[in-house]
């Protein structure tokens, strides 16, 4: 006679590796209005565009906690903390929805006010 | 002067830490090998002898203490007068100050007296409390233009928001020769 | 009243708000890297030296008696004194040693550190830190500085702590700038913007103007 199964919510185990928590944080971040994509160029050239970039910590416990770091560039000008506000509602959500994980603390810094008077780069293409 | 004070600064803190350095290991090594003679990095015995062969009201001492007495003026003149000479300005809000540099200021007068038709080169000096300037006219200019001149700067500093307005000196010199 | 009709008159007058003297203070203080410890130090040292050169100076020309005067250098009483308890006076002279030692690289350090650039730390309320970094701060002020006519560069950095923050902001003026509108406009709009943006209550300025380079006029062949 088999043992009986477990209730399918509890069958197996999901690992999620912090790498891929890392690119969910940083696409909700990037999702969210106020933020800006840097032009990253190396001596003048272009080489492509990145957005926000997050280092995730996952702390111990079932669901495992999640320590975020983030940096961003936003638009200038904007209320700082009320964007910073959405991006850590954005983040939370989709670290929850897609991963499953609970987002404990979150550390922004900001590396980037860029306004519409911020002088173009310039570029070779 | 703030550059030397910047650069003094720190020698004097080196020259202190070296001398009580040095203090503590010549008590130390003294104390702890006795045996040995002389100073360790710093020959103070030999010192100790000279110093014991004079007296107060030796010319030696004299100079010494002059020396030593110039050197403390010096050091107190040089950190007193390490000021900057910035000029200062009225700022719309009090939580805002504004300064510029009395170069500034001189370049400004300059070029508003050069404008003049009638003057050929001019040198000014400007301080927070006096402008003077130093034009060459040419010999047709006209003999008001020393008022004229005056008149300028003066209208010139009131456009600038200074907090304190100089007194303005013009002297002009006439230049021979055909324009 | 009489009415202003000066180029400053212009703008609708804003009630001036009230500032705060240690507000006012720190704009004062961000004007340049403060000289003050170095300055008081060697003022302190060159007294030091002035008044032992000047009390040996008076002692040796028997000011204070030419008995006095013509005692040898190294008293023989003195020497009598610190002879009889050693380990007195070697204690009080390696104590001296090491104060001085630690004075002295106190001061080297602290004077040879740069100026720090604080970030700017908000309040993001409960498990979250937000912290702007100088340098985009500074940019940011900067590059919306450089918009206002007149202005041909400017610069902006943020000094102080970062529990109290202030700009230092150069702005090099065109030769026709009106002076009096470019500093009314940094003030209602730049600053303006930049506390709004950052969130600070009180953000002191120190400004600073030079003049920009004229531009060689291009010459038509």
């Amino acid at each position: 006679m088999r043992a009986p199964l477990a209730e399918p919510a509890e069958r197996g185990r999901l690992d999620i590796h912090p790498g891929v928590l890392r690119k969910i944080v940083e696409r909700a971040a990037d999702g969210v209005p106020g933020t800006l994509r840097n032009e990253r160029s190396i001596a003048g050239i272009d080489v492509g565009e990145y957005g926000s970039s997050a280092r995730v910590t996952v702390g111990t416990g079932a669901p495992a906690p999640v320590d975020v770091r983030l940096e961003l560039t936003l638009r200038y000008p904007t209320a700082v903390r009320a964007v910073v506000e959405a991006v850590r509602a954005a983040v939370a959500v989709e670290l929850d929805r897609l991963a499953g994980h609970r987002m404990r603390t979150l550390a922004v810094t900001v590396t980037g006010l860029r306004g519409p008077s911020a002088p173009a780069q310039a570029r070779l293409r | 002067m703030r550059a030397v004070l910047r650069v003094l600064a720190p020698l004097l803190g080196i020259v202190l830490a070296t001398v009580g350095v040095l203090v503590v290991i010549e008590v130390v090594a003294a104390w702890v090998l006795p045996e040995q003679e002389g100073g360790l990095l710093v020959p103070w015995p030999e010192w100790g002898m000279v110093l014991a062969g004079l007296s107060w009201n030796d010319i030696l001492v004299r100079g010494t203490a002059i020396g030593v007495g110039v050197v403390g003026l010096l050091l107190v003149l040089v950190a007193l007068t390490a000021r900057r000479a910035d000029l200062r300005l009225v700022a719309p809000s009090d939580d805002m100050t504004v300064t510029t540099s009395p170069r500034v200021l001189a370049r400004l007068v300059g070029t508003r007296v050069r404008a003049s038709d009638d003057v050929l080169s001019a040198s000014v000096t400007a301080s927070e409390r006096r402008v003077a300037v130093t034009a060459q006219a040419w010999d047709d200019a006209p003999d008001e233009l020393r008022e004229t001149l005056v008149d300028r700067v003066q209208e010139l500093l009131t456009e600038l928001p200074l907090r304190r307005t100089p007194r303005v000196a013009v002297s002009v010199q006439e230049r021979e020769g055909v324009r | 009243m009489t009415v202003d009709m000066s180029k400053g008159g212009d703008r609708a007058a804003e009630p001036a708000a009230p500032v705060d003297p240690r507000v006012r203070r720190r704009s004062r203080s961000a004007v340049a890297r403060s000289a003050g410890g170095d300055r008081w130090l060697t003022v302190l040292i060159g007294l030091v030296l002035l008044l032992a050169g000047v009390g040996v100076a008076l002692l040796s020309y028997g000011v204070f008696g030419t008995g006095r005067a013509s005692r040898p250098l190294l008293d023989p009483i003195m020497l009598d004194i610190v002879a009889a308890e050693p380990l007195l006076w070697r204690s009080v002279a390696i104590v001296g040693g090491v104060l001085l030692a630690v004075f002295g690289l106190t001061w080297v350090a602290r004077s040879v550190r740069p100026e720090p650039r604080p970030d700017v730390v908000l309040n993001g309320g409960a498990d979250t830190t937000i912290r702007v970094s100088s340098a985009a701060a500074g940019e940011a002020v900067a590059s919306q500085a450089e918009t206002l006519p007149g202005v041909a560069r400017a610069r902006a950095r943020l000094v102080g702590s970062a529990a109290a923050p202030a700009l230092r902001v150069t702005l090099w003026l065109a030769d026709d700038a009106d002076v009096r509108a470019v500093l009314a406009q940094l003030h209602d709009e730049v600053l303006a913007t930049a506390r709004a943006a950052l969130d600070l209550r009180a953000l002191p300025v120190a400004v600073r103007l030079e003049l920009e380079r004229p531009q060689p006029t291009p010459r038509v062949a």
